[in-house]
């Protein structure tokens, strides 16, 4: 079953491109089979898990595949590919018919990338349907990109080839030591008591999944490539594809279970100071964009930064804290959805206006109220108002780093996220093992000082504390964005706006539909 | 993949195919100057001969035969490929437009591909050594084979000055291992014995003698220190004989480093110390090689030298199969990757061959606008290029994956060897860099004004589209159906 949710895009993109069917039109019906699909099996195994039939889903044809939905986050993140995948087909626009079709082949791929990298079982498929979706995230941000593209294209090549390898190697460590190479195989292994070994393993898959996730500081090529990339390459890399490494180190975190504190927690507190390099100093960067697709970018960098603090929570609490990971799961697929909408909005202001920079823009409402309306909501969507999907998702997350904490009962040494008796396993490597033992000494010491100050906050209750002033930071570039982009007088830019065609509106209003959806009903995510 | 430390005896039935393979090629030199037929056909005649002749080349009992049969396919598409180059072919031998001298190409690539196949089921030395020659003999002749082009003049001297010198280190290495151990045959049970009995003063003389061998393999393989040659000889050569060189030789070449270093696997519980530095030594030569092949090939703008270059890089990647020493699959790995390797590589000269018959030239610059102009045919290409540089999902991601899977097996027991993982991953990264400077050409570049849409010829349209299937179905299968067991 699962399978024709990898066959059916190829085959349209093989359609596309080998024999010139229309672009859009083809994309299209293969974009609706694939939300139908992905609806369909998240309803059945969310709502129904006892009489939805697994094994269903993950045999075709009496073959076994390496495919399932049997990880905890695969249904959740399917859902969010197909919705965003929808979305950005139906409000693909591109220049000329040519560029349509390269268009609409280069989103199918990239959908089925992320789509399969989410189903897989096999943690070989898992990576390699990744690095696929990368190719048409490439050749599109050199070819149709904006500003200067090739060298945003190359840079991001460099830098997602490097960790791309580096996670494989991590990937295969990990595989090799515990003998299996399925997901549900690590579960069993772990199960039958065997342990992986710290140290470097983790250590290569934090810095593989975080370079590709954006974690501060390998996030350089982040904001530039979104801000450059065509439309709907820009809201499926940040919307979907990007998950793809918070996705793995969750389901390897969950699959690992208590043993995931001894496994990752080595690294936990320099994952603390990191997430709040994504959180502050990007968010002040982001402050200070001109430009309303490097502000979109960074910001989505920004955010990476909370499901990088449900990680290091769920880490922390040894796997204990299963609030962190649903509240993970929730803001990944809010996050998705927003970014997606605030990109496939800022396309739109751009075939309006015919630029994106803030200054000379102004006035847009007046003759837009609708895209002003949509672009407020994902905005207000983006900073967390309640009501809407990304308040689920950030509420919980921080509900969850003081979960099981009670003010004055602990000190800074005893609490339930400190790291004592954790060794790195990287002491026997030559030079690199001094320096890292000295490194984290000091980061370990000025964690648990700060904290002290602060009456028994752990390290990760103080990040939290820290991480709370992103909001504000998301709100003040949001809303000046907002103000510069829609309000105020009538800009040189905006006197072009002519009118928004259906399509654009209705793509838009489906996301935006979803975001109210889940804001008003979490449950369904829960 | 069985039995890999008995040494088999071979029974002159056994060598049907390689007679037969030469008895065509000698056919087809008679045929040539008796009869009037056009030259062309011979090539297809001969193609059709390699196809039959590798089908029933014996793999059983070690394996090793597969490299005859990966020699027999490459010979196959080679002679399809110098099909479609027979004009510039014509233009370079002759000049102009007559046809003489053409033939003897076909002939000489059978013969060096029944050298091949011999080389796989050679038990000692001297066969060794012998095939080697069939081949390498072939090979100076077709290196400088263009006679009317100076390029190919200067491959030919420069392969032959500098095979000599690897032919010499061999036959030296060949001595100092008759010296050492009283007998030419490889096998472990001669070396397990060797080992237990022999004074250390012995030992270093049958280091020297492995070293001396392995030197003559790296030559053949194109690793490091041994991969001078490589850049200018494809550069220089005829393509269709760069693409013997790139996939067959290399082929050649990795059948003798197996049959040299096999016999040691089994050997490696036993004298952990003494194989252990085999295995260093090869490490070392496969860090070497990664570094020059892939950084070299960087910077480079043509594209015959590009794969020069990314052979080596290649060749790395295979060596490191050799450092997981204790390994019983290192044979079946090894001809994997040669494979992938050889899917990719000849569709990659395919493509060359044909930018090079219609737009006369051999640069990357040449590919440009093929993305517009040649929709189809560009796809194709990027299958090839994507393989080689291990993009996921096709084959050539997954016999990348082997490599890197072989290292961390070796790690398990030789965890010093940690040294060489930066190597593989900057290797591994550059090879995106580089091999996606043609597709970046072909899709990011517009086409120049004059330039119209490629003519593709059939044969050439047959082999990229089955190579670009056979690269993607091989690549996806594993990944996504569980074994039948």
């Amino acid at each position: 079953m699962l399978i024709w949710l990898i066959i059916v895009p190829v085959i349209a993109a093989a359609l596309i491109g080998l024999l010139k069917m229309p672009g859009r039109a083809t994309a299209l019906v293969s974009a609706t089979f694939t939300l139908i699909m992905g609806v369909w099996a998240f309803i059945c195994t969310t709502f129904f898990p006892e009489s939805c039939c697994i094994d269903c889903w993950s045999q075709v044809g009496g073959r076994e595949l390496w495919l399932s939905l049997e990880l905890p986050l695969s249904p959740i993140m399917l859902l969010l590919a197909s919705i965003v995948t929808f979305a950005a087909v139906l409000g693909l626009k591109a220049p000329d018919k040519d560029a349509e079709r390269s268009w609409a082949i280069s989103t199918l791929l990239l959908s089925t990338g992320a789509i399969g990298a989410f189903v897989s079982d096999n943690i070989i498929s898992f990576y390699a349907f990744h690095e696929l979706a990368l190719i048409p995230t490439f050749v599109m941000i050199g070819f149709y990109g904006r500003g200067d593209r090739r060298t945003i294209a190359w840079t991001a090549t460099v830098y997602l080839g490097l960790a791309s390898m580096v996670l494989l190697v991590g990937l295969l460590l990990l595989c090799n030591e515990l003998q299996t190479y399925t997901f549900t195989g690590i579960a069993s292994a772990i199960e039958s008591g065997k342990t992986p070994s710290t140290g470097l393993i983790p250590g290569l898959l934090l810095a593989g999944f975080g370079t590709l996730v954006s974690l501060f500081p390998f996030h350089a090529w982040a904001a530039p490539a979104y801000a450059s990339a065509p439309t709907p390459i820009a809201m499926l890399h940040a919307g979907v594809l990007k998950k793809f490494g918070l996705y793995g180190l969750f389901t390897l975190a969950w699959l690992m279970g208590p043993v995931c504190k001894d496994f990752f927690g080595y690294w936990n507190n320099l994952l603390l100071l990191l997430l709040l390099g994504n959180v502050l100093w990007v968010g002040y960067v982001t402050v200070a964009q001109t430009r309303l697709d490097d502000m979109l970018g960074n910001s989505s960098v920004m955010h990476m930064g909370y499901i990088f603090l449900a990680f290091a929570v769920y880490i922390a609490s040894a796997g204990d804290n299963t609030l962190a990971i649903k509240g993970a799961a929730a803001l990944m697929l809010a996050h998705g959805l927003t970014i997606a909408l605030l990109f496939l909005l800022n396309g739109q202001i751009e075939s309006q206006t015919r630029t994106l920079e803030l200054d000379s823009m102004g006035g847009l409402a007046r003759s837009l109220p609708g895209l002003g309306f949509l672009f407020a909501l994902a905005g207000l969507a983006s900073i967390g108002l309640p009501l809407l999907a990304n308040f689920v998702g950030e509420f919980t997350v921080f509900v969850s780093s003081f979960a099981g904490w009670q003010p004055g009962a602990t000190t800074a040494a005893a609490a339930p996220d400190a790291l004592s008796g954790i060794t790195s396993g990287l002491e026997s490597i030559w030079l690199i093992g001094p320096v890292f033992g000295w490194i984290f000494g000091a980061i370990n010491c000025a964690l648990t000082t700060v904290a002290g100050w602060f009456g028994g906050l752990g390290p990760v209750q103080l990040t939290t504390v820290f991480a709370l002033w992103g909001l504000v930071i998301s709100a003040v570039y949001m809303l000046r964005a907002f103000r510069r982009v829609f309000e105020g007088k009538v800009g040189l830019a905006s006197e072009r706006a002519t009118g928004l065609t259906g399509a654009d509106v209705w793509s838009a209003i489906f996301l935006a539909f979803f975001i109210v959806l889940f804001g008003v009903a979490p449950i369904l995510i829960f | 993949m069985t039995n890999n430390t008995v040494s088999v005896l071979y029974t002159w039935g056994q060598f049907i195919p390689e007679f037969a393979l030469v008895a065509l090629a000698v056919l087809i030199l008679m045929a040539d100057c008796f009869t009037a037929l056009p030259k062309r056909v011979y090539a297809i005649v001969a193609a059709v001969g390699a196809i039959i002749g590798g089908y029933f080349i014996n793999t059983a009992p070690n394996f090793y035969g597969a490299f005859g049969t990966i020699a027999c396919l490459t010979t196959a598409l080679v002679l399809l490929l110098a099909y479609d180059y027979h004009k510039v072919a014509c233009a370079s031998i002759g000049g102009g437009d007559t046809e003489d001298g053409t033939a003897e190409l076909y002939s000489l690539l059978l013969i060096a591909c029944a050298g091949i196949c011999c080389l796989c089921k050679a038990r000692d030395i001297i066969m060794l050594f012998v095939s080697l020659e069939v081949v390498t003999l072939s090979s100076y002749v077709m290196a400088g084979y263009f006679r009317r082009n100076q390029g190919s003049i200067e491959a030919g001297v420069k392969y032959l000055v500098l095979g000599a010198l690897s032919t010499g280190l061999l036959v030296f290495g060949a001595a100092w291992y008759y010296g050492t151990t009283g007998t030419f045959v490889l096998n472990a049970g001669l070396i397990s014995e060797f080992f237990t009995r022999q004074s250390s003063v012995y030992l270093t003389g049958f280091y020297l003698s492995v070293g001396l061998l392995l030197l003559g393999a790296f030559f053949k393989a194109g690793a490091a220190p041994m991969q001078i040659w490589i850049p200018d000889v494809y550069q220089g050569s005829p393509t269709p004989v760069s693409a013997f060189l790139a996939v067959a030789s290399k082929a050649a070449g990795f059948a003798v480093l197996s049959i040299i270093i096999i016999p040691f696997a089994r050997l490696y519980p036993a004298f952990p110390d003494k194989v252990g530095v085999l295995a260093s030594g090869i490490a070392v030569a496969a860090a070497a090689t990664l570094l020059v092949g892939n950084l070299g090939a960087i910077c480079q703008n043509n594209a015959k030298r590009l794969l020069g270059y990314s052979s080596i890089g290649q060749a790395g990647f295979i060596l490191v199969f050799f450092t997981n020493i204790a390994s019983a699959a290192t044979v079946y790995c090894v001809t994997s990757y040669l494979v992938a390797y050889m899917l990719a590589t000849v569709a990659a000269f395919f493509a060359i061959a044909m930018v090079r018959t219609q737009r006369g030239s051999e640069e990357i610059s040449a590919f440009r606008g093929l993305g517009k102009t040649n929709p189809r045919t560009a796809f194709l290409i990027t299958v090839a290029f994507a393989s080689l540089a291990g993009v996921p999902l096709t084959y050539g991601f997954l016999v990348k994956y082997y490599s890197f899977e072989a290292f961390v097996e070796a790690m398990q027991y030789q965890s010093g060897l940690i040294w060489l993982l930066p190597f593989m991953i900057v290797g591994a990264a550059a090879g995106f860099y580089y091999y996606f400077k043609v597709l970046r050409e072909m899709y990011w570049e517009k086409p120049q004004e004059g330039d119209t849409a490629l003519k593709v010829p059939v044969v050439t349209a047959a082999v990229l589209t089955g190579c670009a299937i056979a690269i993607i179905w091989l690549g996806t299968e594993p990944l996504m159906f569980m074994p039948a067991n």
